[in-house]
């Protein structure tokens, strides 16, 4: 962690000799000039990077007492003081960043002075050290947030972990997870205990045939010797036998129907708490994963888990039977012979456990080989105008030769493996024969053993072997399972950062006044993207935000619609801190327009009503057409019926646009919010929807975000952000008169509109 | 919802709205629907509100050919075509009526109030426009290869019906009501899938 609490020992010596060199004998009292005492920000910094003199080493960068200091590492004692800067002297600081490093460079009002470099391990924290020097030695406060570093590791052994993911393969505690899954089962405790016994059931019965046709064979030897038929004996054991098989097949058809009922009952339980608690997380959990990390909990992960639940778990737990209970019989029929026939079981199980990673490799590099063919395929097929163009046919064809023969070799050597595999697990399993054959029929000729306990082994033999072949294969797919277990517990587990608060306030009359006090916030730590923005809006208010990508606009959109929790200042609504509000009230009382309006599957009339459910239809129709859509949706074949999103009518931007508009204006939110409501259309299209805005708006407080200023010409003040800050802030005239960034950007807009024009 | 004019179980505004200074941009194009009644003086409703036309005085006669739509002492168009709004959900209600031009004119919240020769020439206008076929039998039902070839008897005639990827070209209106959109396009409306014969049922449960 390149940013330290502590100062290490020899820089601490350091800094004290230096500073009271640079202070006199007195050390100053203050640690930070500018550090006020009584927040609880931090009062100094401390920086750590890992390149020195051109070489991987530690350096430090201290800034506190008003001066930034550089130490370098030199073994033993104090470390040699490179810099002592007072701020005062610094005009600007920057992390500028090269190949493979970077540089902390500050510029005095002489020179530029390079104070240390840093590798990528260390970037965005040098980034922040930067940008904290430069607010410092403007006057600023210093604050530091914390920042998400790269490479996560895992706090138990020190792995690095996944990305999307805090679970560590190697740490998961597998007597946990499997307790927590069975939890899931509680709600269903006797089909559980029906399936548990149904497994021991079937257990017990698979012991019986081998046993019974032992029986039989003794029967008939002793028939034969004593010269007295006993077919009345035979018929008994046949009896028993058709008894057991029957009996077997009535238990694998409860215990089929039973696991397919809890599985698919259970995955149903997991993958609803998963999407209930996936619709409780806050925005900030969504920012760290891509959508389809998200989705993988619910679709993959759920999946491994009825796997193991339905297959594995019973699998396992008959498998574990099958070895005890044919041990048992074995050993208890004859020891001796027992424990030899164990030897090819044991190695069985080892020529597995060398054999599957090997396999798994070579199988690992066909697919590599198979999806570098296929891609390719698709290159050149994507690209087959320019092939042809250029005539590189012959290339192409060999290039795709190539790497078809190298899907070819790896192929062959998988698959050579796998031969070579399963003629050398039969001899070994068929050794047990060998072995019984020989060492049994030894003692079956000293009347040790009757025949009928031999032909009892010979059956029960490949029943013994069996589970040693597979034992190797639960272990590797009770790691996935259990993986796949803890990532969707590590979702259940997540507390969303936005919460109700316990005592919700409500204001007594919702009015729609917004303030912005002091506000500062940052997504990742190290960059702030608000900063002091503060600002008061009256109700009915229209406010436009304006400003280049990246200024902040949509940062305040989304901490007035409480995304995120501000980390300076506050937010008050009606004169409530957001923090406080009562949640759902609030989102009652808001609308959004967003930049890409997003239609739900279903007909145009729910997805006008989605925020209100219960609306009439006139109701519905009067919104339509508030927001220029009603003739466009009457135009349709099945008007307001029409299906739209996935697999429904293809509607224009516009069209969809003017849909999210009157899906607002059917909420009829206090507080409305526009986000590029009119980015993406044509000039046509734009007015309309701008006469269905002007509707909107009408007694709302609202924030509108436009590229196109024109759009925003109706409201009543401008707020134009840069870098997080508000530079300016009134009337579209009193803008125009200042010629500040408001006015450049008019200018700018209505040439490109004049070229748009010719 | 206060703002909202027209609010639920509100009388149908009056025909002959007040008039305001409303867009020109939005208003109907004065070319295709000429305004008959008087002349001069083109009336324009506020062009974002609903405009609800009340059954008692609407006109709709053929006249040439066309559908004249005249709302009695205010004014007529000489090209007014119904649209239901609701055509799956609520087909007897709320038809809007648009001019010449596609321009909205305005809705009749129960077209069952309009006289009698306004609501023949409705019905005529409506079965112009909305040619959905229901099945009343399946004769034959077969799938091959992914494709269903249906012989069946429609309330317009006996037809064969061919959908390639029934799962995307059926509509599940409600639990027992699907529309089915055949290969070129035409679509079916099968109104209880429970009294369909077991073969089309199978069919089309196995894509629901």
């Amino acid at each position: 962690m390149p940013l330290l609490e502590e100062l290490p020992a020899p820089v601490a010596e350091a800094l004290e000799a230096t500073s009271a060199d640079l202070h006199g004998e007195a050390p100053d009292p203050t640690p930070l000039d500018t550090a006020d005492a009584a927040s609880d920000s931090p009062r100094q910094i401390i920086f750590e990077t890992d390149i020195s003199d051109g070489a991987f080493g530690k350096e430090w960068l201290v800034v506190r007492s008003g001066y930034v200091y550089v130490f370098g590492a030199d073994g033993s004692g104090p470390a040699p003081t490179r810099h002592a800067l007072p701020l005062s002297k610094i005009r600007s600081a920057r992390a500028e960043m090269y190949v493979g490093n970077g540089a902390i460079e500050v510029m005095t009002d002489e020179k530029m002075i390079p104070l240390v470099r840093y590798s990528f391990a260390a970037a965005a924290e040098a980034g922040a050290v930067a940008r904290q020097i430069n607010g410092l030695a403007s006057g600023e406060q210093l604050k530091l947030d914390k920042i998400e570093p790269k490479k996560r590791l895992c706090p138990g052994c020190g792995r690095v972990l996944p990305d999307n993911s805090d679970v560590c393969r190697a740490c998961i505690d597998a007597r946990a997870v499997l307790l927590r899954l069975f939890r899931f089962l509680k709600p269903y405790k006797l089909q559980a205990a029906i399936s548990v016994a149904v497994i021991f059931v079937t257990a017990s019965l698979e012991l019986v045939p081998p046993w019974i046709g032992g029986r039989i064979v003794d029967t008939i030897v002793e028939s034969l010797k004593s010269r007295s038929l006993q077919m009345s004996t035979v018929l008994y054991f046949v009896a028993i036998f058709a008894a057991s098989r029957l009996g077997l097949s009535g238990a694998g058809y409860v215990q089929r129907r039973i696991h397919a009922w809890l599985g698919a009952r259970v995955l149903m339980d997991i993958r609803v708490r998963v999407f209930e608690q996936l619709s409780v997380l806050s925005l900030g959990y969504y920012d760290k994963r891509n959508t389809a990390s998200v989705m993988s909990r619910i679709t993959n992960d759920a999946d491994h888990l009825w796997d193991f639940l339905t297959d594995g778990i019973p699998w396992f737990m008959s498998t574990l039977l099958a070895i005890v209970g044919t041990s048992i019989v074995l050993f208890k029929m004859n020891a001796q012979l027992a424990a030899v026939l164990l030897a090819p079981g044991i190695f069985v199980f080892f020529l597995n456990r060398w054999f599957r990673p090997r396999a798994r490799r070579r199988w690992q590099q066909l697919w590599h080989r198979i999806s570098k063919m296929y891609a390719a395929l698709g290159t050149t097929l994507a690209g087959i105008r320019v092939v042809k163009a250029f005539a590189q046919e012959d290339r192409e064809r060999s290039r795709f030769r190539e790497r078809n023969f190298g899907v070819f070799q790896a192929s062959y050597e998988a698959n050579a493996l796998w031969a070579s595999y399963w003629p050398v697990l039969g001899f070994i399993m068929a050794s047990g024969y060998l072995i019984l054959w020989t060492f049994g029929g030894y003692k079956a000729l000293h009347g040790v053993i009757t025949v009928g306990t031999l032909t009892a082994f010979s059956g029960y033999l490949m029943r013994f072997y069996t589970p040693f072949q597979e034992f190797s294969r639960v272990l590797d797919w009770s790691t996935r399972s259990l993986t796949a277990a803890e990532r969707v517990f590590e979702v259940l587990d997540t507390q969303p950062d936005i919460r109700q608060p316990d005592e919700a306030r409500q204001p007594e009359e919702w009015q729609g006044a917004v303030e912005f006090e002091k506000v500062g916030f940052s997504y990742d730590g190290a960059k702030r993207v608000l900063d002091d923005f503060s600002l008061t809006v009256t109700p009915g208010e229209m406010i436009g935000l304006v400003g280049h990508s990246g200024a902040g606009k949509t940062t305040i959109i989304n901490l007035l619609c409480r995304f995120y929790d501000v980390i300076d200042g506050a937010i008050r609504v009606d004169g409530i801190d957001l923090r406080e509000l009562d949640m759902a009230g609030y989102r009652h009382r808001l609308g959004i327009v967003p930049q890409e309006p997003f239609l739900f599957p279903g007909t145009v009339k729910d997805n006008i009503a989605y925020a209100r459910h219960e609306a009439k239809v006139e109701d519905v129709m009067q919104a339509a057409k508030a927001a220029n859509c009603h003739e466009f949706i009457l135009k349709f074949p099945d008007g307001y019926d029409t299906q739209v999103g996935e697999r429904g009518q293809r509607l224009s931007g516009g069209e969809r646009q003017r849909i999210s508009i009157a899906r607002a204006i059917l909420h009829d939110p206090l507080i409305l919010i526009l986000d590029e409501a009119t980015a993406s259309v044509d000039t046509e299209t734009e007015q309309q929807i701008q006469q269905a805005i002007q509707r909107l708006i009408a007694h709302r407080t609202t924030f509108a975000i436009a590229h196109r200023l024109s759009t925003l010409r109706n409201a009543d003040r401008l707020v134009v952000m840069k870098e997080g800050k508000m530079t300016e802030l009134g009337t579209h005239d009193e803008l125009m008169a200042a010629d500040g960034v408001y006015a450049g950007l008019v200018k700018v807009q209505t040439e490109v509109n004049q070229i748009r024009a010719i | 919802m206060p703002s909202e004019p027209a609010g639920p179980g509100g009388p149908p505004q009056a025909a002959a709205a007040p008039e305001t200074s409303s867009p020109r941009a939005v208003g109907g194009d004065p070319e295709a629907s000429a305004p008959v009644g008087n002349g001069d003086a083109p009336v324009e409703h506020q062009s974002f509100e609903l405009r609800w036309l009340d059954p008692a005085r609407l006109r709709l006669r053929r006249i040439g050919g066309l559908a004249r739509l005249t709302v009695e002492g205010d004014r007529s168009w000489t090209r007014a075509a119904p649209a239901r709004a609701f055509p799956i959900s609520d087909p007897n209600r709320y038809i809007g009526f648009l001019d010449g031009a596609g321009k909205d004119i305005g809705i009749v919240r129960d077209p069952a109030e309009m006289d009698e020769e306004s609501r023949r020439v409705l019905e005529e206008e409506l079965e112009l426009r909305y040619f959905v076929p229901v099945v009343t039998k399946v004769s034959k039902a077969k799938i091959e290869f992914g494709t269903v070839y249906w012989t069946v008897e429609t309330t317009r005639g006996p037809r064969e019906i061919v959908v390639r990827n029934l799962r995307d070209n059926l509509q599940e209106l409600s639990a027992i009501r699907v529309l089915v959109t055949d290969i070129e396009g035409n679509r079916f409306e099968f109104p209880d899938i429970n009294q369909l014969d077991p073969e089309s049922l199978g069919i089309i449960l196995r894509h629901l």
